[in-house]
């Protein structure tokens, strides 16, 4: 699986240091470290409540960390927004698909395409044959991820009439409009159809072969061992463990939180990884 | 005959500055998704500054305010339009920076009342309740003419901003601006995750439709020669809000036509209705009120996109390409002239370059 993947280099395109963060009396994420490289699919996975959506929020900057800090790219992101951190490369899906519905497919993705030439009222009249060379070029790209997506068909309907599947593809496609040097994936396969889930999940690892690195939350192990490397796991709000899926199936630990046993666990692993797939609570908190 | 014509004449004024100030709640409303219901504030603060730059020092004998002055027309226009991109700039940062929504909407309304009482309550701004009068109509002794000849340049003159502003919304709804707006409409959590600056992008419309609303403040004020709180109660702003709604929300010319159906055809129609039998001025001016607020809710209810919707715009280019064609260099982006179905009347034609 990752011979087929980029190069990774040994500098991490992001670290985590020490987050956390609390709403109210709750602590979502508690001194949580972590690194993506370049090139990889770093998997997040943990059980409901884990913190694994916050952390993905305080690393896109939807959320701001009460303590630690976030470097991507080189950059300290810690007390950027989400919009300064998404112009260095950092880009984001939501875990509930969030089309932007009364806009068409292709207007969607021109959203995605973070060109900002003609969006000011300045640009917008004086700038307007720079922005229409732009949005034409935009455009082409577009229609090519469409075509990929098996959307193009629908291009100049309104985003709101796609169905729970079509709406995921969306939005990986209007995320890769922006050429993100680190997309954020929040379980892009919930809620879709077993079929539709391997679509999006070749998808997503042909993205990778091509050498897109992301973060992925998921809660279908499977998938996670299919397509993660390393893989991160996350119980009540902290960092529990780290490796590849088949170091982790053989985890106590992990396999402790995650299915919320209490008995030790010899070096043989009790359950195997589509056990834990079978057990593993769907949906995330 | 000239009665007529006059009160014709009347209503055409009324139309162009309701279709400016339609134009301009429909890019802050329609467009960028704020819900501001003290839109009528920037227009007094448009009207008060027009005023008061026009009428000359103040003589507190007669009526007192602040900054009298007398400017040469038409900077008493520019004044109250920068009165209006101000007041938005201060209240855009109360509006805008954290609330959203229906707690948007409340607080908006909140300020406009606080806005009116102590603009009412303080005679030292600009008159207190008692408000401004005996302004003078641009051009009044430059142009001489008798009152319907002068009902008709005054026409012109509104036209004249109203076609300008639909000139300037039409620009913006066809640009990356206009996208990027109804982008935020729909989820500014979206835009502001592909690197748009939310707050900044909603502000900047905040203020371009105040200053229409200051615009549109100073043609009202010079038009009617006076200007008091009276005026300019939040049931005033109401009629543009009801104006979009019924007309199309995000559509420039359902603005425009929203701007004849209320404050013309019901509001101001109405108020020439002669008084009969039991029925006296008060009680008409309660039943239009009636009205308007049936016909917002029949059409909030049955028709929430107003009599004409927001187009749909197509992309030329991927029609080409769906058909099997190939899609033409330097051509593309043309938005299609294509009408399907019952999509006709919403789908958008560009011929902008």
């Amino acid at each position: 699986m990752s011979s087929d993947r980029a190069d990774v280099s040994t500098a991490p395109l992001i670290q985590a240091v020490g987050l956390s963060k609390s709403f109210g009396g709750v602590r979502a994420v508690q001194n949580c470290s972590l690194e993506a490289y370049p090139g990889k699919i770093t998997g997040l996975i943990g059980p409901n409540g884990a913190g694994k959506s916050t952390l993905l929020a305080l690393l896109a900057g939807a959320e701001r960390p009460d303590s630690g800090k976030v470097l991507f790219d080189g950059h300290d992101v810690t007390r950027m927004h989400d919009w300064q951190r998404a112009r260095l490369g950092l880009v984001r899906t939501f875990q509930v698909s969030r089309p932007l519905g009364h806009m068409t497919l292709l207007e969607n993705m021109l959203i995605g395409a973070m060109d900002m030439s003609g969006e000011t009222f300045a640009k917008a009249f004086l700038n307007r044959k720079q922005w229409k060379e732009n949005e034409e070029r935009d455009l082409i790209r577009a229609v090519e991820l469409l075509e990929r997506f098996n959307l193009l068909r629908l291009a100049n309907d309104y985003a709101e009439i796609l169905s729970g599947g079509q709406m995921r593809l969306l939005e990986l496609a209007r995320a890769l409009m922006a050429s993100p040097k680190l997309l954020l994936l929040d379980e892009p396969f919930a809620g879709v159809n077993p079929s539709l889930a391997h679509e999006l999940a070749d998808h997503v690892e042909q993205l990778n072969r091509e050498g897109q690195s992301m973060i992925l939350i998921e809660h279908e192990l499977n998938l996670v061992g299919r397509l993660c490397d390393p893989v991160i796991v996350l119980a009540n709000g902290s960092v529990l463990a780290s490796g590849s899926m088949s170091e982790l199936g053989k985890s106590a630990e992990v396999l402790d939180a995650y299915l919320g046993r209490t008995e030790r666990v010899s070096a043989t692993p009790l359950v195997t990884t589509s056990e834990l797939e079978m057990e593993a609570p769907h949906g995330d908190a | 005959m000239s009665h007529y014509l006059y009160y014709a004449l009347t209503l055409g004024v009324y139309f162009f500055v309701y279709c400016l100030l339609g134009l301009g709640y429909n890019l802050q409303y329609g467009l960028a998704g704020i819900n501001n219901v003290a839109n009528y504030s920037f227009v007094a603060f448009g009207a008060y500054l027009a005023a008061v730059t026009t009428l000359g020092p103040s003589n507190s004998l007669v009526q007192s305010y602040i900054l009298g002055t007398s400017i040469a027309w038409p900077l008493p226009l520019l004044v109250g339009a920068a009165a209006g991109a101000l007041t938005s700039l201060v209240l855009g940062f109360i509006f805008l920076l954290r609330l959203r929504h229906q707690y948007q909407a409340i607080v908006t309304l909140v300020v406009a009342q606080v806005i009116w009482l102590l603009v009412g309550n303080n005679p030292g701004l600009f008159n207190g309740y008692n408000g401004l009068a005996g302004v003078p109509q641009p051009l009044e002794s430059v142009v001489n003419l008798a009152p319907v000849p002068y009902e008709a340049f005054f026409v012109g003159i509104t036209a004249l901003c109203a076609l300008l502003g639909f000139a300037f919304m039409r620009r913006v709804v066809r640009s990356p601006l206009g996208r990027v707006l109804r982008a935020i409409r729909e989820d500014e959590s979206v835009a502001s995750c592909f690197g748009r600056n939310v707050f900044w992008a909603q502000m900047s419309a905040f203020i371009v439709a105040g200053t229409m609303a200051g615009l549109a403040g100073g043609l009202l004020v010079e038009y009617l020669g006076a200007w008091s709180p009276s005026g300019w109660s939040p049931y005033e702003g109401f009629v543009v809000i009801a104006a979009l709604i019924i007309g199309g929300t995000a559509n420039n010319i359902g603005a425009a036509l929203g701007a004849f159906i209320v404050p013309v055809a019901i509001y101001e129609l109405t108020g020439f209705i002669p008084p009969f039998g039991p029925v006296n001025a008060q009680t008409i001016d309660a039943f239009r009120w009636i009205a308007i607020g049936i016909i917002v809710l029949l059409f909030l209810w049955f028709r929430p996109q107003g009599v004409l919707p927001e187009p749909r715009r197509r992309f030329r280019l991927v029609d080409r390409i769906l058909v099997g064609q190939e899609p033409i260099p330097g051509k593309g982006l043309f938005l299609s002239q294509k009408m399907h179905g019952s999509d006709a009347t919403s789908v958008v034609t560009d011929e902008t370059k």
